[in-house]
């Protein structure tokens, strides 16, 4: 071999040494070191960082929601780190249901969970989720989170479901006032508005009656010399409402309960009576003798 | 003249007192929760006997929206009754407040029955209204239904075994710019390793070609 070639080879080897000392010196003794991304936690990573993992979510049974009101939901994962459990950011610990069209329910950031004692490299977190009662019955999914001391992230999902609620309000009675034999079209002063505490929506229905004489139980108001309309055709109830039915849960087409917070949770129902003609003076109600409450039913 | 137009006023007056008046009570904030329906239906095999729970409430949240008062709650099964029966009774006392009373119904399919058959099962659950002055007095009521079908233990098992859970890791910035110059320094030790045993191999040769 030539003694030039030997040189070149020689020269090869310092500057791999050179470059080896200053990667060396940038990595562990520069001042700058920070500026590169190495932070005192990064040098642990070199030395053997390791992603933490999720072990396990514990099953969510079915959640049965609270009417009117939220309901906070538990849930227990363990999370584990071959870096030891001390490696785990507890503040970073987080879980988040989700739905499609639903909003996002999520714990709270940092308080929201609570870690438990380290049991060799695993820490069992205890986090509470807050759900409202219009939330959407069905399955969620569940989304579990954290970060070790270098920023890794680490996410398990599963899946729950939520309980139907059915659960309404409405004003207890519906009035007309003085009517007379014979009279049509007689709208009732006050609409009965329904108020959804829970997440089912849909038509509502009337479970209608005969209102009966409270002298003569015999005479009657027949329960069909009704119409009822929901909100959206509240203003022809007379022309376009359902007609009501004796003892029979009849759906008010025109009307739709929705679900969502106070304030966009309500619909109204509007009533409409004939009056039928040759019947004597007295009162009739669903208080008369024999008589049977109405409902509105969901 | 006088006296007939007096008589009519009067039958008028009395013509059909016919409801009237409204008290602005509300009825009612019991509710049920159910977790099956529609599209939950609840799943059960040939000969099997399950008991199936609903949750009642009353107003748990106190809020305004309902009147502070007990409940008394009448069960009626409209469908179903074949294979179903009701454990709980039809008559519920639910306390203002309270969150933790529930329906029990057994549901029992007959050993005969065939794969891929179905029933349905509907409840309804009524309060009465309160003491009002009004003449149509206004209750609350609830139709819970759902179907139930009949499947095989294989299928059901199978519909268990369906798990819905992933594991991710997403790799922090640090992570990646570690395993980077970890690399740079393994090449460069390499780097080092090769030019000296080139160095070394060629100092050997060039020694043997002079001995020679």
């Amino acid at each position: 071999m030539s003694k030039s070639k030997m040189t070149y080879l020689w020269i090869i080897l310092a500057i791999l040494i050179v470059l080896l000392l200053i990667t060396l010196y940038l990595t562990f003794l520069s001042p700058f070191k920070k500026n590169i991304g190495l932070s005192p936690q990064d040098v642990s990573v070199i030395v053997g960082n390791v992603a933490p993992t999720i072990v396990s979510i514990t099953p969510i049974s079915n959640v049965i929601l609270n009417s009117g009101t939220t309901k906070d939901v538990t849930v227990i994962f363990t999370a584990e780190d071959l870096n030891g459990a001390s490696d785990l950011n507890d503040a970073t610990a987080s879980v988040s249901f989700t739905k499609s069209g639903e909003a996002t329910r999520t714990s709270v950031p940092i308080t929201g969970c609570s870690a438990g004692a380290p049991s060799g490299n695993q820490k069992t977190y205890t986090c509470t989720v807050t759900m409202q009662y219009y939330d959407g019955f069905g399955t969620w999914n569940v989304q579990v989170s954290i970060q070790d001391q270098a920023t890794s992230t680490t996410q398990l999902s599963s899946t729950f479901d939520v309980d139907q609620l059915f659960s309404t309000s409405n004003t207890a009675s519906i009035s007309f006032g003085t009517v007379s034999p014979g009279q049509n079209d007689i709208i009732s002063l006050t609409d009965t508005t329904i108020t959804n505490n829970g997440n089912v929506i849909g038509a509502l229905k009337v479970l209608a009656n005969n209102l009966k004489g409270v002298t003569n139980p015999l005479e009657l108001i027949p329960a069909s010399n009704f119409n009822a309309a929901g909100s959206s055709q509240a203003a022809t109830v007379c022309t376009t409402g359902t007609a009501l039915a004796n003892a029979l849960s009849t759906t008010i087409t025109s009307s739709n309960l929705p679900r969502g917070q106070s304030g966009s949770n309500t619909e109204t129902l509007r009533y409409c009576l004939d009056v039928p003609g040759g019947i004597s003076t007295q009162t009739y109600s669903t208080t008369a003798p024999g008589g049977i409450q109405w409902a509105i039913n969901l | 003249m006088g006296n007939k137009f007096v008589k009519v006023s009067y039958v008028l007056l009395l013509i059909f007192i016919f409801l009237l008046f409204s008290s602005y009570n509300i009825q009612a904030s019991y509710a049920v929760n159910t977790k099956y329906y529609n599209e939950k239906p609840l799943i059960m095999y040939p000969g099997e006997s399950k008991e199936i729970s609903f949750n009642l409430q009353n107003c748990p949240a106190k809020s305004p929206e309902c009147e502070e008062r007990n409940e008394n709650i009448s069960l009626q099964q409209l469908e179903g009754i074949e294979i179903t029966e009701i454990l709980s009774g039809t008559s519920y006392y639910l306390p203002y407040s309270s969150v933790d009373n529930y329906i029990t119904l057994k549901v029992s399919i007959p050993e005969s029955d065939t794969i891929g058959s179905s029933y349905r099962i509907l409840l309804r659950l009524s309060s009465p209204p309160p003491p009002t002055n009004g003449t149509i007095q206004l209750g609350t009521s609830y139709d819970v239904g759902f179907p139930v079908l009949v499947k095989s233990q294989e299928e059901i098992a199978n519909l268990g075994n369906i798990t819905s859970i992933n594991n991710e890791s997403a790799p922090s910035e640090s992570k990646n710019l570690t395993w980077i110059i970890i690399a740079i320094i393994s090449l460069l030790i390499i780097g080092i390793i090769v030019v000296i045993i080139l160095i070394i191999y060629f100092y050997r040769k060039e020694k043997y070609s002079l001995k020679l």
